[in-house]
């Protein structure tokens, strides 16, 4: 039984519906947006893009669900999704006839809109941000590019959302004020000056896209009026018509109910995702802008808490229909076509106060109930949150579905703190994406997200004097082949070179992708919600944010630690092999004679990071200060422009890129094998951990957080029965705490071991080594029950879930 | 310096005491339970542990022993113990660590160090340190020096214990324990020394002495079937509890964790066809103990 209870009937019906709902590609967009560029193709990017835009909102396919009580759908149906073609064509072509046959993400499409996107394609080609971002690079950073040593595609091929904007201003003011301080902005210009003259067309964007958004609500208004006129039940009839009146209302108007701020957000959530494809468009503090709502509701008595709750998971069942269609190669980085919709609840009031209210318990219970892949919910843990709210958490992470996950306070504001953030605003910060965190309405696009670099492939790039594995291409020079190598500094000083040669390639991609945004994709109406483009006159990609920091994301944290350990201790301490056999068997895959047992002793009897050991932990640590040390001397394409920061900071929340990143990868001084996923975020590469999760804590807690304000990402598996008991839920939140309290962790989330997890752990005990079975006065790792015991576990773990 | 046999040293235990723990299993045990879950702990000497399901039957340690004592008839891994003379050069040789040695020394200062990883867990959780086995008692000066360390030290001490030891020397460790866990098998001593080898008169004198003390303590009740899982034992139980002044009892059903050990330790099981027992399944007794005034909890 659902801890959180079952949904409404109608909620029930309609979230059956999205489910059994196949993703379509949808085409409208694709369509109104080439009409728009070609009327208006003598004006400047940010006039056509804002044309693109409106037009696509006055015509595309609207409709209201059955039952629904909110408006506003993304696609022509829902969970279509949309093609945006000024962002990137080519592959779009390309794999028309390949969406359905995918493995995964796959998506159907008529063909006759087949050959719609065929006709648009001819007026993009060389047209879009990714051509314009590919003809930007610099040949080594091209070349890096190409062979996907540094990873970028995502940031030239679609738009780059990771922020929250000030829904709390959009609440208060309307986009009527928005309106109102653009207008006043636009009339104090002085057009001889270049610099106004430049922001002119800016604010004339935002003005037009205010009321190509307060156009659209009212044509949801008048569909609700219709329906109603055609409704024969009166209960639904007045829904609807209360329906229309909302849509006539906001967002254009301040919010005045908790009915019209949910529907004002999700207009707003909605267009910024038709104006850009950029995902990890994330709610902000959600529990805390809508409070006052809908307090004031309960207050004077206009809702019930089972309305609110429906209400809520209106909202979420809107935020699940969002959908996004990536390129067959990015789709491995980003599996299951997530949007990171990001929704944070708890964290502190300024003064340290517990911030959790009464609502933070609704969207627990909302999204419990719902049990879907969006939205993302995150929790922001701090000292003082309560243990009830803690145990509620709990019971969701009970059910399965890997949420909530937590960020914490205690090190995250120090982290902003550290970067230059005001106090006030650093208190204020809301979790993005999946990890990742910035200041809602303050920061900057992408505040994590830009370049992946694959740590391991450097590592074998430093080991092979320069030369890529994989491709066999010589990119750099180092004195000496591991082969020759006769001491662990010569391995170090290899690291370090290539790794501090890497880092400024990774910054001129990542401003080569900026740079192309900012001239080709500026995302005006998501600006005109961001503090203080208006104020400046300068959208996001111009500096227009109060904070701006990105966040490049490396990947294989835990394989070089171990890779660089195992040659520390078993090349040049134990010399139980030289390094010419270990390169000779990572080249052959351990296929070479007894690379079997290299491969062997590589996995055990070298240290693995996850274990609390501080040999390998300690390893890992100053092999990933050297990268943090280079890339803080770096700045991004705000740099000086208006925002605090400018900078990088580095980050770990990588999402899926472990595995591509892995196919990749020849085999690794860790033991890994050609092609394997690496290690996720900061988790121990898998299986790697057989100390337990307060070992995992403690090596986690090694790494150098505080600078690491891009996300230490860590996942943690938890078998479901170690659970069951209230005083085992108690010792769980302990745990946590002394992380976050003692140790000063950034991240946890939880996945709870489901029995195909189990069932495969039976087939290939040698992948699941961490899965731990723990009672009184006992505990073993599951591979060495017997069959019958694992058989037993299996059965029970069905009934528990 | 002393030193103590330890087979295993377990973080986060969270079933064996107060908050989040470690836990350290001392090997050697004067009892030998038909079912225990750690069988491994019943010899107070190392020994060899076959993990067949990480063996990849590349006879590597076959090869290594000076004794013939392995071998691999049909491809199948085979160990005759009374061949070993113990230098466990076939576990040094295993790549795949499918061969262990269960058992190690280790010095006080050494599990100190282990055990401080986690101090930071005690303290927030309220945990400590549980010394567990086989019967860490056996192992007497050793045991004695660790938890008079660890009192020193501030950490909260529990141990698991047959109880099958002297009385005074339980009185000389008194002052270093704030928790007991005791077990006691069966109420009946015949039945006791049928299946663990050793009459229950020892225990149930000591378990009424420490009950006398002030250190808290926790019976334990491992329930095992045809053994002594009916109403009828635990009606038994309770009053024989109730006599004695007990007021907290722990019922740990049957599970068959140990039996993959047992195979591995190539010895015979005596429950290898018996199934586990859940809570359901001692919710009677459960009932019946509380009857009597005590506190039952299911599970540690």
């Amino acid at each position: 039984m659902n801890y959180f209870g079952e949904p409404s009937k109608r909620i029930a019906r309609m979230r059956e519906e999205l489910l059994s709902t196949e993703p379509q590609v949808c085409v409208e967009r694709a369509v109104y947006t080439t009409e728009a560029y070609k009327k208006h193709k003598d004006k400047m990017k940010i006039l056509q893009r804002a044309y693109a835009i409106e037009n696509t909102l006055k015509h595309m396919t609207i409709f209201i669900e059955e039952g629904g009580l909110l408006a506003g759908n993304q696609a022509s149906v829902n969970r279509a999704a949309p093609i945006f073609p000024e962002y990137a064509i080519d592959w779009v072509v390309e794999e028309l006839d390949l969406w359905e046959k995918r493995d995964g993400d796959a998506f159907s499409i008529s063909e006759e809109n087949k050959q719609v996107i065929r006709d648009i394609a001819p007026f993009w080609e060389g047209q879009t941000l990714k051509d314009k971002g590919l003809a930007l690079m610099p040949p080594l950073a091209r070349k890096c590019y190409d062979l996907g040593i540094i990873k970028v595609e995502g940031n030239i091929t679609a738009g780059d959302g990771h922020l929250a904007v000030n829904y709390e201003k959009l609440l208060k003011k309307g986009l009527k004020g928005i309106r109102s301080e653009a207008l006043a902005a636009k009339e104090k210009l002085r057009c001889s000056d270049y610099h106004d003259l430049k922001k002119l067309y800016f604010y004339d964007a935002i003005l037009i896209l205010v009321d190509a958004s307060i156009a659209f609500a009212h044509r949801y208004g008048d569909l609700a009026e219709q329906l109603a006129k055609e409704c024969e039940d009166a209960g639904r009839r007045a829904e609807l018509l209360r329906l229309a009146q909302v849509c006539r209302r906001v967002p254009e108007h301040p919010a005045e109910s908790f009915y019209e701020a949910v529907q004002s957000v999700w207009f707003l959530q909605l267009i910024l995702q038709i104006e850009s494809n950029g995902h990890s468009l994330s709610f902000g503090r959600f529990d805390q802008f809508m409070y006052p709502y809908y307090q004031r509701d309960v207050e004077r008595g206009s809702i019930s808490d089972a309305e609110a709750l429906e209400l809520l998971e209106n909202l979420w069942l809107k935020t699940f229909t969002i959908n996004k269609i990536r390129s067959n190669s990015h789709t491995k980085f980003s599996a299951g076509s997530p949007l990171y919709q990001n929704v944070c609840i708890g964290g502190q009031l300024s003064g340290g106060r517990d911030a959790v209210n009464p609502l933070s318990f609704l969207v627990l219970k909302s999204i419990g109930q719902l049990k879907l892949t969006q939205p993302n919910l995150s929790v922001r843990y701090h000292k003082g949150i309560s243990n009830e709210f803690m145990y509620n958490c709990i019971q969701m992470i009970r059910l399965g579905f890997g949420m909530p996950s937590f960020n914490s306070d205690e090190i995250i504001i120090d982290q902003f703190i550290d970067k230059g953030v005001a106090p006030e605003d650093a208190v204020n910060y809301s979790s993005i994406g999946c990890i990742e965190v910035s200041i809602p309405g303050k920061f900057g696009l992408r505040c994590s997200g830009m370049n992946f670099l694959n740590f391991p492939r450097i590592l074998m790039i430093a080991l092979n004097q320069g030369v890529d594995v994989t491709s066999g291409e010589k990119l750099y020079d180092t004195p000496v082949h591991f082969r020759d190598m006769t001491s662990f500094d010569q391995v170090w000083q290899a690291w370090v070179d290539t790794v501090k040669f890497f880092t400024p390639l990774s910054v001129t991609l990542d401003n080569c992708a900026d740079y192309a945004l900012e001239l080709e994709v500026p995302d005006s109406l998501c600006s005109a919600l961001v503090d203080d483009c208006i104020g400046r006159g300068k959208h996001l990609k111009e500096g227009g944010a109060v904070y701006d920091f990105i966040g490049p994301l490396q990947v294989g944290i835990a394989n070089l630690g171990d890779s660089l350990a195992a040659i520390k201790k078993l090349v040049f301490e134990e010399k139980r092999i030289t390094p010419g056999e270990l390169w000779d068997t990572l080249m052959s895959n351990y296929e070479n004679e007894n690379g079997w047992r290299v491969r062997q002793m590589l996995l055990h009897d070298a240290p693995k990071y996850g274990n609390d050991d501080d040999y390998v932990d300690q390893l890992t640590a100053d092999a990933y200060q050297v990268f943090i040390d280079e890339i803080a001397k770096y700045h991004n394409t705000r740099y000086g422009r208006g925002p605090i920061g400018g900078g990088y900071f580095p980050g770990t929340s990588s999402i899926s890129a472990n595995v591509p990143q892995g196919a990749g990868l020849c085999a690794t001084p860790d033991g890994r094998k050609n092609w394997e996923p690496l290690a996720e975020g900061c988790s121990p590469s898998h299986s790697a951990d057989v100390n337990g999760p307060t070992a995992v804590f403690k090596s986690v807690s090694k790494l150098p957080t505080l600078k690491l304000n891009g996300g230490v990402l860590l996942n943690q598996k938890l078998t479901p029965q170690s659970l069951k008991e209230d005083r085992d839920i108690q010792k769980l939140i302990l745990m946590l705490r002394t992380f976050f309290d003692v140790l000063k962790g950034y991240h946890v989330q939880y996945n709870v071991v489901d029995r195909e997890t189990l069932l495969d752990a039976q087939k290939h005990p040698e992948n699941h080594r961490d899965l731990i079975v723990r009672v009184a006065g006992y505990s073993a790792f599951f591979n060495v029950l017997s069959t019958e015991t694992q058989n037993d576990i299996i059965e029970r773990t069905e009934h528990v879930l | 310096m002393t030193k103590g046999m330890i087979f295993n040293i377990q973080r986060f235990s969270v079933h064996d005491g107060p908050g989040i723990r470690t836990t350290i299993f001392f090997k050697g045990c004067p009892l030998s339970c038909r079912w225990c879950a750690n069988p491994e702990s019943n010899h107070s000497g190392a020994e060899l542990l076959h993990t067949p399901a990480s063996c990849i039957g590349c006879q590597s340690c076959a090869a290594a022993c000076p004794q013939g004592a392995i071998t691999f008839p049909e491809g199948m891994f085979c160990y005759d113990a009374s061949l070993c003379k113990g230098c466990f050069a076939c576990a040094a040789q295993c790549p795949t660590h499918a061969l262990t040695i269960e058992g190690s020394w280790y010095t006080v200062p050494e599990l100190l160090a282990e055990i401080g990883k986690d101090d930071a867990f005690y303290e927030k959780s309220g945990g400590g340190v549980t010394l567990s086995g086989g019967e860490p008692l056996l192992q007497r000066d050793f045991a004695r020096e660790l938890l008079k360390t660890l009192k020193e030290k501030g950490y909260h001490t529990n141990i698991e214990t047959t109880g099958y030891v002297e009385t005074e020397y339980l009185e000389s460790i008194l002052p270093f324990l704030d928790l007991i866990y005791m077990d006691f098998k069966h109420p009946d001593s015949r039945e006791h020394e049928k299946k663990t080898g050793v009459p229950n008169q020892r225990i149930l004198e000591n378990l009424a002495w420490l009950l006398k003390r002030e250190v808290p303590l926790v019976v334990r009740i491992p329930v095992i079937p045809h053994f002594n899982h009916s109403p009828e034992t635990a009606r038994q139980y309770g009053k024989i509890l109730s006599e004695i002044g007990a007021s907290k009892v722990h019922l740990l059903p049957f599970h068959q964790f140990g039996q993959g050990k047992w195979r591995a330790l190539g010895r015979s099981y005596d429950y290898e066809k018996e199934k586990a027992l859940h809570e359901e399944d001692v919710a009677e007794m459960a009932a019946i103990l509380g009857s009597f005034g005590l506190q039952v909890q299911i599970n540690g």
